[in-house]
């Protein structure tokens, strides 16, 4: 029971986290290289805590980022609740892959994303796509880096 | 575990519900513009992290300015002064020319112009540091904004109101896509519209017929139609003129007045009777001058004061 509270309080405030990082002004040149934070965040938690992080979580987190982006409401929590979903859908083969093929599976979706926002908001364009799917794939390693080894343990004792 | 959520693979109908609703509330905001109160909302919740993610810059900013040295702010404050004086002398012509100007209204039976009051507005964010292309400021309903609110700078317009919180509010630039800003030439009082291009340098120019009078380097001043924008502000000034595109007219492009990278201080305007007076009135024009393209006369006085104290 602790356990599952603590990983609870664990996702909420690394998805505010996210969410910070998301609001972080960054110089010009280094914005291309935005990871996309959030994104990467839900669909670590749907895939460790599928129980509780679903497509719900995803949906509500995409909410804030299309309120904190000014893109339309419902553009992200469309993208993010697909991408949380497709997760969930693969996730039994995308646990058994190792980090580094979880984060081109990332970089695939940071791709997607780029592709549902050119269809709902015409003027987004697709410049610095390669960056942020790379960028997407590195910020997976790392986040992976930091909560595994604290998510795990406590997994397999709640 | 009892779960939050139910997750995808074990209830397909949740993920077609919440598909749904993230698309309707796409349609509802996006194309028929009715969750404005929703967005307040999420603007305010997020607030606290907008603050807390601004901070880093703002200390930054906060810390370059204290370690300034004192020659530099002394010599910061003569050129100020020399401003002012300067401003001042320009302020007198500008009165003696302003009251004639009402003066040759009423004899003309014309409209007067609109009254405005102005508030000065911090900015949280500007635009391009994230990827959000607004820029945020430090005002919002509580200070009585408004969406659709004109914002501008010392030199020129900087775009208007997007959406609205509480305690802050995100400008649209005129310079992006979105935004679209109706002008009139200073010199010949010609009408058109300025588009954003995205680009935080470029704005387009559209239609001004082939055959208009201008020619680069020609102020455009905000020509107060549609009623949101303040009349006679400068908005951006030609830089290219290309009549090689087909149809009748030509291709302008145009740069905004003021330097959207770093801007720190927003003036924000209302526009007092702006609804007791017809939109098309709020432009100054006398009923006997309605053609588009004809140069209304009283438009003349406004020009002499206007380019000395905004041209750069």
């Amino acid at each position: 029971m602790r356990n599952e509270v603590s990983l609870i309080l664990m996702m909420l405030s690394s998805l505010l986290l996210a969410l910070l990082l998301e609001l972080l002004p960054l110089p010009h040149a280094l914005n291309a290289w935005r990871a996309p934070w959030l994104l990467v965040t839900v669909v670590f938690w749907s895939l460790q805590l599928p129980a509780v992080a679903g497509i719900g979580t995803a949906w509500i987190a995409g909410l804030f980022l299309d309120a904190a982006s000014a893109a339309p409401l419902g553009t992200h929590a469309l993208i993010f609740t697909l991408a949380s979903a497709l997760s969930l859908a693969l996730r039994r083969l995308l646990l058994t892959l190792s980090v580094f093929q979880q984060a081109i599976w990332m970089a695939a979706l940071s791709v997607a994303q780029y592709g549902i926002l050119l269809l709902l908001l015409p003027s987004a364009g697709t410049s610095g796509l390669l960056q942020t799917a790379l960028s997407a794939a590195l910020f997976w390693i790392a986040l992976h880096a930091v909560l595994y080894p604290w998510v795990r343990p406590r997994l397999r004792a709640g | 575990m009892a779960p939050l959520f139910r997750s995808a693979h074990s209830r397909p109908v949740g993920l077609a519900v919440l598909l749904l609703a993230a698309l309707g509330l796409y349609l509802a905001d996006a194309r028929l513009h009715l969750l404005e109160g929703l967005r307040g909302a999420l603007i305010t919740l997020l607030e606290p992290v907008q603050r807390v993610a601004d901070f880093p810059s703002q200390f930054w900013r906060d810390t370059h300015d204290a370690l300034r040295s004192r020659e530099a702010l002394s010599i910061e404050n003569q050129q100020l002064k020399d401003e002012i004086k300067l401003l001042q002398a320009q302020m007198q012509t500008f009165w003696s020319v302003e009251q004639e100007n009402k003066r040759l209204r009423t004899a003309l039976n014309a409209v007067s112009p609109l009254d405005m009051d102005v508030m000065l507005a911090q900015v949280l964010r500007s635009a391009s540091t994230t990827k959000n292309r607004t820029i945020l400021i430090n005002r919002g309903t509580r200070d009585g904004l408004y969406v659709g609110q004109a914002a501008l700078l010392g030199t020129g317009v900087l775009g208007q109101v997007q959406h609205v919180g509480i305690n802050s509010a995100e400008v649209l630039p005129l310079t992006d896509e979105q935004h679209a800003i109706p002008v009139r030439v200073a010199r010949s009082g010609q009408r058109g519209i300025v588009r954003g291009t995205g680009s935080l340098d470029e704005l387009s120019v559209h239609h001004l017929p082939k055959q208009a009078n201008v020619v680069v380097g020609d102020v455009l001043l905000t020509s107060g139609l549609g009623g949101r924008f303040p009349e006679g502000f400068p908005v951006a000034s030609i830089t290219h003129i290309s009549s090689e595109q087909s149809g009748a007219f030509a291709d302008i492009r145009a740069r905004p007045m003021s330097d959207l990278h770093d801007v720190r201080d927003v003036v924000l305007v209302w526009m007092r009777e702006a609804h007791e007076t017809p939109p098309e009135l709020s432009a100054p024009s006398s009923p006997n001058h309605v053609e588009p393209h004809e140069l209304p006369p009283h438009l003349e006085p406004i020009k002499p004061d206007m380019k000395p104290a905004h041209a750069q």
